[in-house]
């Protein structure tokens, strides 16, 4: 009794850090199952259409496991959402990073938007329409992470303005934001008119000229 | 019209009053059809002898939604002043101002615009279709007057202005920009985008 008492203040010191780890390595894990549920049938059913239960059953456990993790379908969505968005991100980096004219480059990073999305389209779907509908805060996280990708573009256009192709004057924020409406508007048509990747890039293309075309320096 | 007529007109009449309560209240993803009949005092069952769905019913409103403002907007936009730009600009404006009314209905319709079916996407489309109609007369006759160039791509040119314009709307909501604020951005973003159709004074 009195060694059980005397070995407890080491026990956390020596003994929990492994436990914790372990734990919170499962929990991650089980995190991620949920996460990879969640993605695939939303993509296949669509926001409404996807509930808890199928999503748990899906991942292989209990709904009591998902709650866990998530506080509810809307939490779930907007961390799959996020986790896009960082994937997106991370193509967009890569395609900004090769040299091109201003208009080529903007091009090259939005269509790696299109590839992206385009795999998988009625998540895409889900993702617009839940970003007309979710709630002010849910509205500022996703705006954080959009302002990542808005950033790439803004970037492309100061580069452009520096190489001298565009003035060397102008609202970053105003060119990049119209030119991520038009990109998003075309999204529509992938949808219900079922553009693929060359009819979107076409598209854009023409858009992108528009939107440069009074701010070409000749 | 027979008793049996009338019954389903005031029925229908009633249920797209009160879906049209529930949508601006609590949104269009919350709103039940149960909840509908509920509210219209009717059964359920008489919900669906007078519409197909929710979607159907929602699709309904935005009709006549639409009317609404695009008879507005016609009426004006002969009245209209000023450059090719401020005409399109005075038709947003009026545009926003109308929707604002009723901004939780226009949110609810642009998310339940991205996953509605195809029928409906194409009664909408057709909508939309005059709507550009409008901008494009207003295009139309700045080429005509020689302040647009003769070959810029109108078409191009009108769907990137609903895109810029549609989107606006969750800058309304989100940001809870008044019509004015509104306007102002629209003026900003018109700036932009006509840079690249106005005709350049010949030196």
């Amino acid at each position: 009794m009195k060694q059980t008492s005397v070995r407890v203040p080491y026990e956390p010191v020596e003994v929990a850090p492994v436990t914790t780890n372990r734990r919170v390595l499962s929990k991650i894990r089980t995190r991620q199952k949920v996460l990879e549920a969640a993605r695939q049938l939303f993509t296949e059913r669509g926001y409404e259409a996807s509930t808890i239960r199928d999503i748990a059953k899906h991942a292989g456990m209990s709904t009591g496991a998902v709650f866990a993790n998530f506080e509810d379908k809307s939490d779930l969505f907007e961390a799959v959402l996020m986790e896009d968005m960082e994937r997106v991100a991370e193509r967009m980096r890569a395609a900004a990073a090769v040299e091109a004219p201003v208009n080529d480059k903007l091009l090259s990073v939005f269509s790696a938007g299109y590839e992206y999305h385009l795999e998988h389209l009625p998540l895409m779907q889900a993702i617009i329409a839940q970003s007309w509908l979710r709630p002010l805060n849910a509205e500022l996280r996703a705006r954080a992470a959009a302002k990542v990708l808005l950033g790439i573009v803004g970037d492309a256009l100061r580069d452009g303005s520096r190489a001298g192709e565009i003035q060397a004057e102008f609202d970053v924020r105003l060119v990049s934001e119209t030119l991520w409406d038009g990109y998003l508007a075309n999204y529509r048509r992938a949808v219900y008119d079922e553009w693929g990747l060359d009819t979107l890039r076409a598209r854009l293309a023409d858009q992108i000229e528009l939107v440069l075309a009074g701010l070409r320096t000749k | 019209m027979g008793v049996r007529e009338a019954q389903k007109r005031a029925t229908r009449e009633k249920v797209v009053e009160a879906a049209r309560q529930l949508f601006e209240e609590i949104g269009y993803e919350e709103t039940t059809i149960r909840m509908i009949a509920e509210r219209a005092g009717v059964s359920v069952g008489s919900v669906f002898t007078t519409f197909e769905s929710k979607v159907d019913i929602f699709n309904h409103i935005l009709f006549e939604k639409f009317e609404a403002l695009f008879s507005e907007l016609k009426q004006i936009s002969p009245y209209l002043k000023g450059s090719t730009r401020d005409r399109i600009a005075s038709l947003m404006s009026i545009a926003y101002g109308v929707e604002s009314r009723q901004l939780e209905l226009m949110i609810s319709h642009l998310g339940a615009s991205h996953g509605w079916p195809a029928r409906i996407e194409e009664e909408s489309n057709q909508r939309h279709g005059r709507l550009l109609g409008l901008f494009r007369a207003a295009l139309e006759q700045g080429q005509a007057s020689g302040e647009i160039r003769t070959d810029a791509d109108l078409d191009l040119f009108s769907e990137m202005l609903f895109a810029v314009y549609v989107r606006n709307y969750r800058k309304a909501y989100y940001e809870k920009l008044t019509p004015e604020a509104l306007s102002a951005l629209t003026e900003r973003q018109l700036a932009l985008l006509f840079e690249g159709v106005e005709a350049k004074a010949s030196a």
